[in-house]
């Protein structure tokens, strides 16, 4: 039987250029790569400006001070320069960043605010955060920056298509090149096979695969995934980044609580009442790194103290004062800070964002023609630790360039079809939780999945933990993944087959993570090995490069392309000790 | 905390336009716990007693404004708002509705 495209699919759609993903890198992506005549359609799963990260950020968003105080004229500090940036990235980073993206990334990220200031984006306020050497932050919000983004998609008129509502399943391959994306549209339970020359990844970190995150419900993994199936190379997926900041109060998220730390004022308690912050860091307390705090909290968690923020014991009219003090609160959360005065919180480190990815190069390729990846998705730029606000102008900064150099190649290359067998095999595997009558739920497995990668690969690691999630991962993949089976079998929106079609993107990035996480026998950024204490520069100046051969996962290392800074002497001396 | 269990009646709008000529509504029971919201409550609904309901959120903190609903009358972000007693839930007004609470987006 010849198998025929129209028998094997609702809809076909063609187009020169794919993306994965409508917000900051998708959106920028777009922008760029509809100056170069060629037609671009951007997919997402969810609804644009009310999914995805950006909305969400802080957001601090940071540009050299130079930059910002001669182009937009802000008060930012001018002495600061595109090498002081430079500097503090790798710094930040622990010198395993790629250097050549973090030179790109200095020299573009101006460029990249500009727009959106012209776009309507407003600054809010300008300070100095940790980890920064000058004043150079500039507060913005997250709806801010997808409104910009929205006015900039504007301005291209009809030259970009966004499809919401659907959820780009896996990727099509023809000769070892990509040439295509098959989808699921979420409100129809249409099988979509969409024709691209190429196809950009902007699908952002996986932070929902853990139980705890302050990232949004949706990102799962799914562009890690969809890459790695394909046989994309990966880097440094070990480096996942926790915050504190993550409280089982609804809605499960306050950012500035995490200044109250920063200034002693709230204290980290554990159920007997102990500040135990003072084993790790006895002189700031509290207000030690972020990393050290996650670590901290994790270690009572696990030890079975728990871990609770406090900010009782100061006079009810001081925090009236920073409910005040902290900017974009909503009214929402006055209960919030009522309930504060009163109470200790449950607090846990959350996923934040992840510093490893799809390894890509300046032109943001990945090591299979045809493929681009942008934003979150991506690793390299922030080696094993981000410096707060570079998250936005990441994504800005590679979405653009991933959109000039997918549209240029896809003016250069011809479309290919999809080969049938690939694309009937990929559409029954949709369909597959939907048709079985008995088996294992999604919800239940999905729940699962986040917490071993809580518990096991999350903010405290060690080869024991390591090991036991692989096995776990390797058995859920071999026995359960094949029977995940939906309860309700509606085509339209089922947020249960939605949940079984993320659960195995969910598996397999976080088997990445595990992997790579085991081979790293050193902590460094916010990779921390309790049986590894310490970072270990002779041995780990490394990159670990991760992709899929057949059906196992390979991983190599390879040195750090150094282009510039070299950690100083000494510097291995630096990390703290471990106090259990 | 070590609340006795406190349970509420949830009323929620159910619409399937393939099938229903109108929407109607299913109560459930749900048990609350302290500090509960709405998304909360959806999301027991889903996992525990019909995963068949289909609603959107994306942040659950408030910025997306993906969850708007209407509860009791009132339009609200699910996510934010704080469960009191008993609730009636159902899908923003004057737009087309996919499905349950799922309407077509606002942009």
């Amino acid at each position: 039987m010849t198998l025929k495209l129209p028998d094997l699919a609702e809809k076909i759609i063609d187009t020169d250029v794919l993306i994965v993903g409508s917000e900051c890198a998708g959106a920028r992506a777009a922008i760029e790569a509809s100056k170069y005549a060629v037609k671009v359609i951007a997919v997402t799963k969810g609804r644009i400006g009310a999914s995805g990260a950006t909305v969400t950020a802080g957001a601090d968003v940071e540009i050299d001070g130079k930059s910002a105080h001669d182009l937009f004229g802000l008060s930012t500090d001018p002495r600061d320069s595109k090498e002081a940036l430079f500097e503090d990235i790798v710094r930040e980073g622990k010198y395993v960043n790629d250097q050549r993206l973090v030179e790109i990334h200095v020299h573009e990220a101006p460029l990249r605010i500009k727009e959106l200031l012209d776009w309507g984006m407003k600054v809010r306020a300008v300070f100095q955060n940790p980890g920064h050497s000058y004043r150079r932050g500039l507060l913005t919000s997250g709806s801010d920056i997808v409104k910009a983004l929205r006015n900039g998609i504007r301005t291209c008129k009809d030259a970009i298509e966004i499809i919401e509502d659907m959820m780009v399943t896996d990727l099509l391959t023809n000769n070892g090149r990509v040439v295509g994306a098959t989808a699921l549209d979420l409100c129809t339970g249409d099988f979509i096979v969409f024709r691209a020359k190429a196809v950009v990844l902007a699908t952002g970190g996986g932070l929902r695969i853990f139980k705890f995150t302050d990232g949004p419900d949706e990102l799962t993994g799914d562009g890690q995934a969809m890459a790695l199936r394909i046989g994309a190379e990966f880097i440094d997926m070990e480096f996942v980044q926790f915050l504190e900041n993550t409280f089982l109060y609804p809605p499960i998220t306050i950012h500035p609580v995490t200044r109250l730390l920063q200034r002693k004022a709230g204290w980290l308690l554990n159920k007997y009442g102990e500040r135990f912050i003072e084993k790790w860091d006895p002189e700031r307390m509290e207000a030690t790194t972020r990393d050290i705090r996650s670590i901290a909290i994790m270690n009572e968690i696990l030890e079975g103290r728990g871990a609770y923020l406090s900010i009782k014991h100061l006079p009810d009219n001081v925090i009236d004062g920073f409910f005040d003090l902290h900017y974009a609160l909503r009214e929402a959360d006055k209960d919030f800070w009522e309930y504060l005065k009163r109470n200790a919180i449950d607090v846990f480190p959350g996923s934040h964002f992840f510093c490893g990815g799809i390894k890509i190069n300046e032109a943001c390729e990945t090591n299979i023609p045809g493929l681009y990846a942008a934003g979150e998705v991506t690793g390299g730029l922030n080696g094993s630790n981000r410096l707060s606000g570079n998250a936005i102008p990441e994504a800005l900064v590679l979405g653009a360039r991933a959109g000039k150099f997918s549209a240029k190649y896809a003016s250069r290359v011809s479309s290919s079809m999809p080969n049938m067998k690939q694309v009937h095999k990929l559409r029954n595997k949709v369909f597959h939780p939907l048709e079985q009558n008995d088996g294992v739920s999604p919800i239940k497995l999905k729940k699962r999945v986040q917490e071993i990668a809580y518990d096991e690969v999350g903010p405290l690691r060690e080869s024991r933990m390591l090991q036991k999630a692989i096995r776990e991962i390797e058995i859920i993949v071999e026995k359960e993944l094949p029977h995940v089976c939906t309860s309700a079998k509606n085509l339209v929106y089922n947020r249960e087959w939605i949940d079984a079609l993320q659960v195995e993107n969910m598996l397999q990035t976080l088997q990445l993570i595990a992997m790579s996480a085991l081979m790293r026998t050193e902590s460094r950024g916010n990779h921390y090995r309790r049986d590894y204490p310490a970072i270990d520069n002779k041995k780990w100046l490394k990159n670990i490069i991760a992709k899929r051969v057949e059906r196992e996962i390979r991983l190599s290392t390879r040195p750090v392309p150094i282009t510039k800074l070299r950690p100083s002497e000494g510097y291995e001396q630096r990390r703290e000790k471990n106090p259990s | 905390m070590n609340n006795v269990e406190k349970r509420i009646q949830v009323k929620v709008s159910r619409f399937d336009p393939s099938k229903d000529n109108k929407p109607y509504y299913v109560t459930y029971e749900v048990p609350i716990v302290e500090r509960m919201t709405v998304l909360g409550v959806l999301n027991y609904i889903y996992e525990e007693l019909d995963s068949s309901l289909a609603y959107y959120y994306s942040c659950r903190t408030g910025y997306c404004g993906g969850c708007i609903l209407l509860v009791n009358g009132k339009l609200v972000k699910a996510c934010k708002c704080l469960i009191r007693g008993n609730v009636t839930v159902e899908p923003l007004p004057k737009l087309k509705v996919i499905r349950d609470l799922l309407t077509e987006f606002k942009k």
